[in-house]
């Protein structure tokens, strides 16, 4: 008897596990469609939508976010009669805890993907909605208005979109950071820096007048910072070996780490660390250990030049910053993807979560409300006319406008931002496009090649690439490439050669 | 507890009721363990289903049941990569997992039995508290405590040996260094909780022995060797045995947070764990493939432990597991 009623509630307990492995793709609830309809016909029924959000500033620790929840509510049921349950994770959790969320089928309805939470990963586990013409003309109109065709492109992968960007710059143009006290100090004009040996004037002033902090941070994460300085648009990522330098009209995919370029960067690297202009912490990641020293460079690469981005950046630092461009300005696919918004699979109304997608890309009251809180609580007006803000002392921190929608409707918080807006909008229709603009890589067929890659990389790369590599450069970046292909980079080469040439035989 | 045992209560109807009492004897301490073995069939029972991910080609919106089978594929991609790195990946992770193991098992011994010829009630506390705190500390913040110590500007050690006039250590930059370095954490972090279960085994040994050892003139080093010894000799082994099975997994928090994860110390560093992370953190479908490495590793530390039960055997039956 005992026997059975034990064997009986091991098997209630297995069973009960296997119940949540069943798949739990939920009924499409039956959404009315066609371009014409009025607002009352489209958002008759009242939904509830659950959000995730990626949070930026700590903007879920305000003590007031209640009432800024309260309100973006009120304008949600107002305008598209949903609730919006938002669903809060701060940023540096963001990509684990999405991944998580996809892995176990959890329900969400809305989310942020790109820079945080890639989009091409999130469409190869099948989790993103497929949207379609007819709902994207009935249910977002406005976005639809403001966004260039091309963009639409970028977001295709295997002839279905799964997201819409959000606008803002889509140019991926390396910016250098300078901060303006060291500059100052030294009489150093980094307005005229055109090439990465024009710092070296700058770092051997600082050097002689006795500074032995680190005056760059060097390390792997020059590839994804130089990346358009070097020419490449990644296929992977801008570290994963693979690229297609932009300009090639022929479309040929190379492994970054045997180009002259980057040849020519580990070398300067070295140069750099043998005269001292960064420690070998760059190396150990003790540089960055929050506990022994504030994390000041003179010089910073930064991977988005963003016309306005000092302000910000200035504002969250607490110290003055003065970004230049450097290096060329790229229209690329992987850049358009950095910040998009994407719909559940499971997401029982698809429609109507596109028109929240749609109302934070064109409502300004809503974003202004998520980005900067409410107006005269929050922040005052300053100059209606030049969209300027003045956000008051304790209110509420508020949100990156490119983790929401549509950046150019956002208020400029700063004087020296007005008048931004309009000048990214012309560099983002004046510049070069990739020639694989609008191709997606993927990777299933050699994720095996690609884990093996992604382990191997990193021990030869950050040594090279903190000029601390032993022996000569050239020995050590032909050990990195041996141990590349060893670990199946022709394989990968091939299998992304093959897409690019089938995508172009398609266009 | 003398009085409590079954066989001192008089026996009414044959061995019936001794039985019965003895089911409720062991009823109680049954009940003792629920929590634990809760425990034990949630996290390592269950679980053990979900080893059918390893030969699937999991996506999460198919579920568990739904996803494609995709036979032996995810087993491969860990033998595809070069040769050389494989090698170095299980020296380190086999070699260093040993080399801790047995260090850390006579470290332990030795100080349970030290501990059991103190005999100042307070002392002992002391001790015990002091080996065993560190057990509880978290690997994420124990790598601070190193940082501190061994960072190459304005570390502890680094400072104390400019200031003697030495020349500075890069501890971050040289491998060699750190199969000691992560030795002494590990024992940092491990002995105390050996050293007291050794002490409470040594417990219960009977005192009239030691007190006869005395009486024949026998001396510490002897009383420990010929009594202590062969008393706890058992539960070493099971400890041993048990431990061994873990020897293809690593502590990961160990070899990843308290190295900084600096590329720099990989060549002696790099175990199979911090390879897979590396390997499959990017890119979302990695769960049959890091599921199939857990199940190898599992399947490899198997063996390994039936080996050794069964080597044990020859040393002291009573310690082996099976």
């Amino acid at each position: 008897m005992k026997k059975i009623l034990a064997l009986t509630l091991a098997l209630i307990m297995v069973l009960g596990m296997f119940a949540g492995c069943q798949p739990t793709t939920r009924e499409k609830a039956n959404e009315p469609l066609g371009a014409d309809l009025t607002k009352e016909e489209k958002f008759a029924e009242h939904v509830t939508l659950t959000w995730c959000f990626p949070d930026g500033k700590q903007a879920a620790d305000f003590s007031e976010w209640d009432r800024i929840v309260e309100a973006i509510n009120e304008i949600t049921e107002r305008e598209i009669n949903t609730t919006i349950n938002i669903e809060v994770i701060p940023l540096g959790e963001y990509t684990e805890k999405m991944s998580m969320k996809f892995n176990a089928n959890e329900k969400w309805d809305v989310c942020f993907t790109g820079a945080w939470n890639p989009y091409t990963t999130a469409v190869s586990m099948g989790v993103y909605e497929p949207l379609t013409q007819e709902y994207i003309d009935t249910y977002m109109p406005n976005t639809l208005a403001t966004m260039n065709p091309l963009y639409k492109e970028a977001m295709t992968i295997n002839g279905e979109i799964y997201g819409f960007p959000i606008e803002q710059i889509y140019v991926r143009q390396s910016g250098m950071r300078f901060e303006t006290d060291w500059a100052n100090e030294v009489g150093f004009d980094y307005t005229q820096v055109k090439e990465l040996t024009d710092l070296e004037p700058y770092f051997d002033t600082l050097l002689s007048m006795g500074y032995t902090e680190c005056f760059f941070s060097a390390g792997d994460d020059l590839m994804t910072n130089l990346v358009s300085y070097l020419g490449f648009d990644p296929l992977v990522d801008a570290m994963s070996p693979g690229v297609v330098e932009y300009r090639d009209e022929t479309c040929t995919v190379i492994n970054q780490y045997e180009s002259e370029q980057f040849m020519e960067l580990a070398k300067l690297m070295k140069k750099w660390y043998d005269k001292k202009y960064f420690t070998s912490g760059a190396l150990t990641g003790e540089q960055d250990n929050p506990i022994f020293e504030e994390d000041r460079h003179p010089v910073d690469i930064n991977p988005a030049y963003k016309p306005g981005g000092d302000a910000e950046s200035s504002r969250s630092y607490g110290l003055e910053i003065k970004t230049i461009p450097f290096g060329d300005a790229v229209l690329t696919s992987s850049a358009i993807q950095m910040t998009a918004m994407a719909i559940s699979v499971n997401c029982e109304y698809p429609g109507r979560a596109m028109a929240f997608i749609d109302l934070l890309n064109s409502n300004e009251e809503l974003l202004n409300l998520v980005c900067w809180g409410e107006e005269d609580i929050d922040w005052v007006w300053v100059d209606k006319e030049q969209n300027l803000i003045e956000i008051q002392e304790g209110a509420y921190p508020g949100n990156h406008a490119f983790l929401v929608g549509n950046t150019f409707l956002t208020h400029y918080v700063d004087e020296s931002q007005v008048g931004t807006w309009e000048e990214t909008i012309a560099i983002n229709s004046s510049a070069d496009g990739s020639c694989i603009l609008g191709f997606t890589f993927d990777a299933s067929n050699v994720s095996g090649e690609l884990a093996n890659i992604n382990a191997v990389l990193p021990e030869h790369l950050n040594s090279i690439l903190c000029g601390m590599a032993t022996g000569t450069v050239e020995d050590a970046v032909t050990a990195m490439n041996n141990a590349l292909y060893q670990a199946g980079l022709q394989t990968v080469l091939d299998e992304m050669q093959r897409q690019v040439d089938a995508w172009k035989a398609s266009k | 507890m003398k009085t409590k045992t079954p066989v001192t209560t008089p026996a009414k109807k044959g061995g019936s009721s001794i039985r019965k009492i003895q089911r409720k004897d062991n009823w109680q301490l049954f009940s003792l363990a629920i929590p634990g073995l809760i425990v034990l069939i949630l996290f390592s029972y269950l679980p053990m289903f979900g080893v059918v991910l390893a030969f699937k080609d999991y996506r999460a919106i198919d579920g568990i049941f739904g996803s494609a089978w995709c036979g032996f594929k995810n087993f491969t991609f860990f033998f595809k990569g070069d040769g050389a790195m494989l090698k170095r990946l299980l020296t380190n992770t086999v070699g260093l997992n040993v080399l801790y193991l047995v260090v850390n098992t006579v470290v332990t011994i030795i100080m349970g039995m030290l501990l059991f010829e103190l005999k100042n009630r307070l002392a002992i506390r002391v001790y015990q508290t002091i080996v065993f705190l560190p057990f509880i500390v978290s690997w994420v913040a124990a790598a601070y405590a190193v940082t501190a110590n061994l960072t190459y500007q304005n570390g502890i050690i680094n400072s104390a040996l400019a200031k003697m006039g030495l020349e500075k250590i890069n501890w971050y930059m040289e491998p060699e260094r750190w199969t000691w370095i992560l030795m002494i954490a590990y024992l940092w972090k491990r002995v105390g909780h050996g050293t007291i279960v050794y002490y409470g085994n040594l417990m219960s040994v009977d005192t009239s022995l030691f007190e006869a050892a005395k009486l024949d003139g026998a001396n510490r080093v002897q009383v420990m060797l010929n009594i202590s010894w062969p008393h706890i000799r058992p539960v070493v082994i099971s400890f041993f045995i048990l431990s061994i099975g873990g020897v293809f997994n690593s502590d990961f928090g160990m070899f990843y947070y308290l190295t900084n994860d600096s590329t720099a110390l990989y060549a002696r560093t790099d175990v199979i764990d911090t390879y897979v992370i590396r390997a499959l953190r990017t890119g979302g479908n990695n769960v049959g493939m890091s599921t199939a490495i857990g199940l190898m590793q599992s399947a490899a530390g198997f063996i390994v432990l039936m080996v050794v039960n069964k080597l044990a055997e020859l040393v002291d039956e009573k310690g082996t597991v099976f």
